[in-house]
């Protein structure tokens, strides 16, 4: 038993998961570059260039997708592919052929997606651009991740599957759920790249955000959730603070979540009782939000020292505390009064990037600065001190981003809804873009500190998987 | 009262069921006898040895 047990571990697959780990790096690096250069399109619009391809609105899904979907999915398939491995103390499920099947068949989606987008091949749905012939193919992907990932946890050695593997499954289920329901389309011509939605009017509209808000919640929460239970125990070296806590959280955002995709269709042709549906359930998700937030930071109660010292965990508790500020921020711009001022403004995008920098991207952070030492067998990163100038320069960015959109946004939303005495719009729209300008600037700075930090973390992993080691600082 | 007149009230039980599931899971996850088996659970991932240098 125990011979074939260490045989097993001998076993592991990790040449998928650091293949995995420099993709992410990459698809990080191009999404932050993409999102920095649509931001000073906003500020200056020459920079559209004059030229289809380079307008801001083929570039917006190229950036959220190649933020979301690039850098934040391949960071999952790597990390949950690693999860799985370890905690069932297993090899993955098909061995080599499959991972590598998953991993190049995720970025060869991302690709055909990307390019498409650039081309002004669009469903028009947000989160949800890729046209038929691309969600085609990810679905036969995603497929073969469940069943790879599934298989793993059937053949498992371990007789518990430890509550990160829950996570990262319910994140895998309904990816594939929302992804075949919302793309459920009639293409024109076999051969061409045009397809129609399957439904119509407001239940399209409906179908759509139950897709979108899902998106975030299952996507981008539940999959980070299951590197957060993993990851922060493994830097720490605790357990996680309440492993009841971590089922109930798991079970109330299971239970909770799927409802709360018609809040973002407040004030519009959706019926009232749908929209009061929606704003319940947001609200209500504070609580296993916020019970999550507090078993991630309790699990280093007594180890609060290795903030100082471990940069991963630096990372990986920041995250959880963006995750608890960016999912009390969301509730209460779901109630619908908060809506209709915030609805449509900057105040949305400013929200969205509180959860995708902050929690997202430092929870990836924070993973890969441990991940990486320990694939490529290194003791340590090679250098504490770039990854803490990293840590602090993209804390500044993501300050910088989300105050000025806080303050654009509710400017604007006042703006939009002030009259004059004779009740006339006191603002043309164009006085408002105006008024936002300065706003825009200070965001896009935030951005350009924001990727500057990921280029130092990209040659900090670099030198670390060389397995040099920088002089230490004092 | 025949069975599609019934229907409407029937379908409308679901809620009931994923309340009570819901609370079925919550309670289990409470009872205070699972205490050892989540303390092993929690275990899982500091069990593993890595092949760290």
């Amino acid at each position: 038993m125990s011979a074939a047990r260490s045989e097993a571990r001998e076993d592991y697959l990790e040449d998928v998961i650091r293949a995995s780990m420099a993709l992410a790096m990459f698809w990080g690096i191009a999404a932050f570059a993409v999102g920095v250069l649509i931001a000073f399109q906003l500020a200056f619009p020459v920079l559209n260039l004059g030229l289809e391809w380079t307008t801001f609105g083929r570039l917006r899904p190229l950036h959220t997708s190649a933020a979301i979907f690039a850098f934040g999915g391949t960071a999952l398939i790597g990390s949950s592919f690693h999860v799985v491995q370890r905690t069932c103390r297993a090899q993955l499920f098909g061995g080599e052929p499959v991972a590598w099947f998953v991993l190049l068949g995720y970025q060869l989606f991302i690709v055909v997606a990307a390019t498409g987008y650039l081309l002004g091949i669009t469903q028009g749905r947000e989160y949800a651009e890729p046209e038929w012939y691309a969600d085609l193919w990810l679905t036969l992907v995603w497929v073969v991740y469940l069943v790879a990932f599934v298989g793993t946890l059937v053949k498992r050695e371990e007789p518990h599957i430890y509550v990160a593997n829950w996570f990262y499954l319910s994140f895998i289920v309904t990816v594939a759920m929302l992804h075949v329901v919302n793309n459920l389309a009639m293409p024109v011509s076999l051969f061409g790249t045009k397809s129609y939605s399957a439904f119509a009017g407001v239940q399209d509209a409906l179908t759509q955000w139950w897709y979108g808000h899902n998106a975030v919640g299952f996507f981008l929460t539940a999959g980070f959730l299951g590197m957060m239970y993993y990851f922060i125990p493994k830097a720490a070296n605790r357990p996680v603070y309440s492993y009841r806590l971590s089922i109930v959280h798991f079970w109330s955002l299971i239970f909770l979540y799927i409802w709360a995709g018609p809040h973002h269709l407040h004030y519009t042709a959706l019926p009232e009782w749908a929209q009061m549906l929606g704003m319940a359930f947001s609200v209500m998700l504070w609580m296993p939000s916020w019970g999550g937030m507090i078993n991630g930071l309790m699990t280093l109660s007594g180890a609060w020292d290795k903030l100082r010292t471990d940069p991963s965990l630096r990372f990986s508790v920041t995250a959880v505390a963006f995750y608890g500020m960016s999912t009390f921020e969301g509730p209460v711009m779901s109630i619908r009064p908060v809506n209709a001022l915030s609805h449509y403004t900057d105040w949305t995008i400013g929200h969205v990037h509180s959860g995708a920098l902050g929690w997202v991207a430092f929870i990836v952070f924070g993973m890969m600065y441990h991940l990486v030492p320990v694939l490529w067998g290194r003791r340590d990163l090679y250098s504490k001190t770039l990854a803490e100038v990293h840590f602090w320069v993209s804390t500044l960015g993501i300050v910088l981003y989300i105050t000025a959109m806080w303050v654009s946004g509710i400017m604007q939303g006042l703006m939009w809804r002030a009259y004059d005495e004779l009740g006339f719009l006191q603002y043309s729209f164009a006085e408002t873009v105006q008024a936002m300008h300065p706003f825009y600037l200070i965001r896009a700075m935030g951005g350009v500190l924001f990727l500057i930090g990921a280029l130092i973390m990209a040659y900090n992993l670099w030198r670390t998987a060389r397995g040099d080691v920088a002089r230490a600082a004092a | 009262m025949d069975l599609v007149s019934l229907y409407p009230a029937i379908k409308s039980l679901w809620t009931v069921w994923l309340v009570l599931i819901f609370a079925i899971l919550v309670l289990r996850a409470l009872r205070p006898s699972r205490k050892q088996a989540f303390a092993r659970a929690a275990a899982i991932p500091l069990r593993d040895d890595e092949r760290r240098e």
